[in-house]
């Protein structure tokens, strides 16, 4: 038969390096982009208004917290226009919490898959930051226009968000490499998320400016690597002021280490998994 | 032939006692916290946890183009070791080496989704079943047309019926093209007539020459499709070898009992000071002794007695149950008076006559006129018979026959108006 076999060798602990995580990712891109485009196609499928739903979720949180902010609390903005500077935090922040929240359930929701089915496991986490990559974007031309319509200043650095979005994404999914085993493991880590998730959100600049946090601190909070994804975000496509270039470093640097870890820590887990599961 | 598949000292140990799954957080940390104060080493999960060995030590090697089943019963590690070969699990210790690119069907749609029609979930499935999606377009219309749902294919599989559903995802999965196939069971699905296209597909897909691996429950199955077949116990490889031989172990199972018995020493001997057994067997119809016999051969049921006082009209007979079902009784049509010296006598049953399944035979020499039982031994022999699911009697039916004969009988059918 053929003269060219392919060996594979099944061994007890995977002892693959990160190369061979990404090589075999790579391999199996197809099945990635099927898994991705199954995403995308049943998420609003039989919703009647169907894709407008995407501009219309950030859209609403936006109202509410501008009627909150705006209207109630009559918040001191430095930034003029409130519901712009709301709705990039916003289409930033809804985007992260989607890929940390799905990709850290995404081991339990495909059990029926990685049960039956042999691939690299990682694919599966990596699911949601593609998936979602496009309502992002879409989320993110729906501000550009909006911005257009309120006659804002839009800066040429609006080419930029695409890698912003990527950044984002590459940062949640190094998080989701740690949750998904650990839940699949302890479903501990799925409840404790949604809450979890709601604190971090007004640790950061989100829906209010950082100007509101004591002048002390700031520049802590200005690190936290969520609050330099949201600035970075406004900073390219509404002109504002450049995040500190420290925290865009620490940013860097802290998702590179999560990634290598997280994708070791996947590593040592997945072997046993579907064991465990 | 080169290797397909070597499997070399596989163990796998799960951790009864812990709930896999459910360990809490809370538990980890007491044991932490235990470790940390400098409790025992006693108290810490350890002493919960069990070790068990699904598999222990296994080793065997499958030629390429191979066909081979792996049965054993429940809980004998079988589907572990289908999963490890699958990749979808690591051996705790041990390795397999795999020659050639495989795909796996342990189930049959994995990954269909609900929402998505007929046409988007065949390209799904086959792309985690590993197809490309040129494969997988070029194959389509085969798929489709295999499946006989090509009306509703752009309909939601959530409108399918379960029949519709199990079809579509069979068809995928029996156009799966690789050198090394592993499959638990996937033949249990479907109506009858799509059984039947089934197995045909299945005998095709082990006709080319490709590896086939797969768990089965069904010796039947095993016995018509593999040509090897390895049994599995409490995580040990029983036997390793042709289907019929093994399919023989898993029903003699615990008997002990064979296709011959033989007396030795005439002390030890079933009978008494009129007539004596020396030996028993099953023979096949080139007086080979046999343990398995296909349906569609001869069964020689012979014996061999020591005639030790003349005169009488001894009469052998043998008496045939499927289990602890009467077959018959039978015994030869003369019944002259025998006088001393030792005699072998051959019962053959024809070809299709008795049904699939494990025989017994009891083995005696009776007197008449008085009857006297002279001796009878009621599990002297056991035999298994083989059926192949392939049989044009069978009519693709797939499933046991009731009975524990099954003639073939002239039929006589007109149609009247």
């Amino acid at each position: 038969m053929n003269s060219i076999a392919t060996v594979k060798i099944i061994k007890p602990h995977s002892e693959r390096s990160f190369a061979e995580d990404v090589a075999s990712v790579w391999a199996n891109r197809e099945l990635l982009m099927v898994l991705v485009r199954r995403e995308i196609s049943i998420r609003y499928r039989q919703a009647v208004i169907g894709l407008l739903w995407v501009v219309l979720q950030p859209l609403l949180t936006t109202m509410i917290f501008t009627t909150v902010f705006v209207v109630f609390v009559r918040i001191p903005t430095t930034e003029r226009s409130y519901p712009l500077f709301a709705f990039a935090g916003i289409a930033v922040w809804q985007y992260f919490s989607r890929v940390v929240s799905e990709g850290a359930s995404s081991l339990v929701a495909n059990s029926a898959l990685i049960t039956k089915v042999s691939f690299p496991r990682l694919i599966i986490p990596l699911v949601p930051p593609l998936a979602a990559a496009t309502d992002s974007l879409i989320a993110i031309a729906a501000l550009v226009l909006i911005a257009i319509a309120m006659g804002a200043h839009l800066s040429w650095t609006l080419v930029f968000a695409p890698i912003v979005i990527i950044a984002v994404g590459l940062f949640g999914y190094a998080i989701a490499l740690w949750m998904a085993p650990l839940n699949a493991v302890y479903r501990d880590i799925g409840i404790a998320l949604p809450p979890a998730m709601q604190v971090v959100m007004y640790m950061s600049p989100i829906v209010y400016p950082a100007s509101l946090v004591p002048e002390r601190i700031r520049w802590l909070y200005e690190l936290n690597p969520i609050a330099v994804m949201v600035n970075t975000m406004r900073w390219v496509v509404l002109g504002t002021n450049a995040p500190p270039l420290a925290g865009i470093g620490m940013f860097v640097v802290l998702t590179v280490l999560m990634f290598w870890g997280g994708a070791r820590f996947f590593r040592r887990m997945e072997g046993n998994l579907i064991d465990r599961i | 032939m080169a290797n397909a598949i070597e499997v070399r000292g596989v163990s796998k140990e799960y951790l009864r006692g812990v709930r896999h799954g459910h360990t809490r957080i809370s538990e980890v940390f007491t044991h932490w916290g235990r470790s940390v104060v400098g409790g025992k080493r006693e108290d810490s999960l350890a002493r919960e946890v069990e070790p068990f060995w699904a598999l222990k030590d296994v080793s065997f090697t499958i030629e390429q183009g191979q066909v081979v089943g792996i049965i054993g019963r429940n809980g004998s590690g079988k589907s572990t070791l289908l999963k490890i070969i699958a990749q979808i699990t690591a051996p705790t210790t041990g390795e397999v080496h795999l020659t050639g690119r495989t795909g796996t069907l342990l189930e049959v749609g994995t990954g269909f989704h609900p929402e998505l029609s007929g046409r988007e979930n065949v390209f799904l499935n086959g792309a985690i079943l590993g197809m490309s999606r040129v494969e997988i377009a070029r194959k389509f219309d085969e798929i489709v047309d295999f499946s006989g749902v090509e009306a509703f294919i752009d309909t939601p599989v959530k409108r399918y019926s379960s029949g519709m559903h199990t079809r579509l995802a069979f068809s995928i999965a029996a156009h799966l093209d690789p050198e090394i196939l592993i499959i638990d069971e996937v033949l249990a699905v479907g109506d009858a007539e799509f059984q039947k296209k089934c197995l045909a597909k299945m005998k095709d897909v082990t006709g080319d020459g490709r590896t086939v691996i797969f768990v089965s429950h069904s010796m039947l199955t095993v016995t018509s499709l593999c040509n090897q077949c390895i049994m599995l116990d409490h995580g040990e490889l029983r036997a390793f070898g042709p289907p019929h031989k093994i399919a023989d172990l898993y029903f003699l199972e615990g008997t002990g009992k064979g296709p011959t018995s033989s007396y030795a020493g005439k002390s030890s001997r079933p009978g008494n000071g009129i007539v004596q057994l020396c030996g028993a067997r099953v023979i096949n119809n080139k007086s080979e002794e046999v343990d398995a016999v296909r349906r569609d051969e001869p069964v020689g049921v012979e014996m061999t007695f020591e005639v030790l006082q003349g005169g009488r009209r001894l009469v052998p007979n043998f008496h045939i149950l499927l289990q602890d079902r009467y077959a018959f009784v039978s015994s030869p049509p003369s019944d002259e008076p025998l006088s001393p010296g030792t005699y072998r006598s051959v019962m053959w049953i024809p070809p299709r006559f008795l049904n699939n399944g494990l025989f017994v035979v009891g083995v005696a020499v009776s007197s008449l006129s008085p009857i006297v039982i002279q001796f009878f031994e009621q599990d002297a022999l056991r035999f298994h018979v083989i059926d192949n699911l392939f049989d044009g009697r069978r009519s693709g039916y797939t499933q046991e026959f009731p009975g524990v004969v099954r003639p073939d009988l002239q039929w006589d059918m007109v149609q009247e108006k």
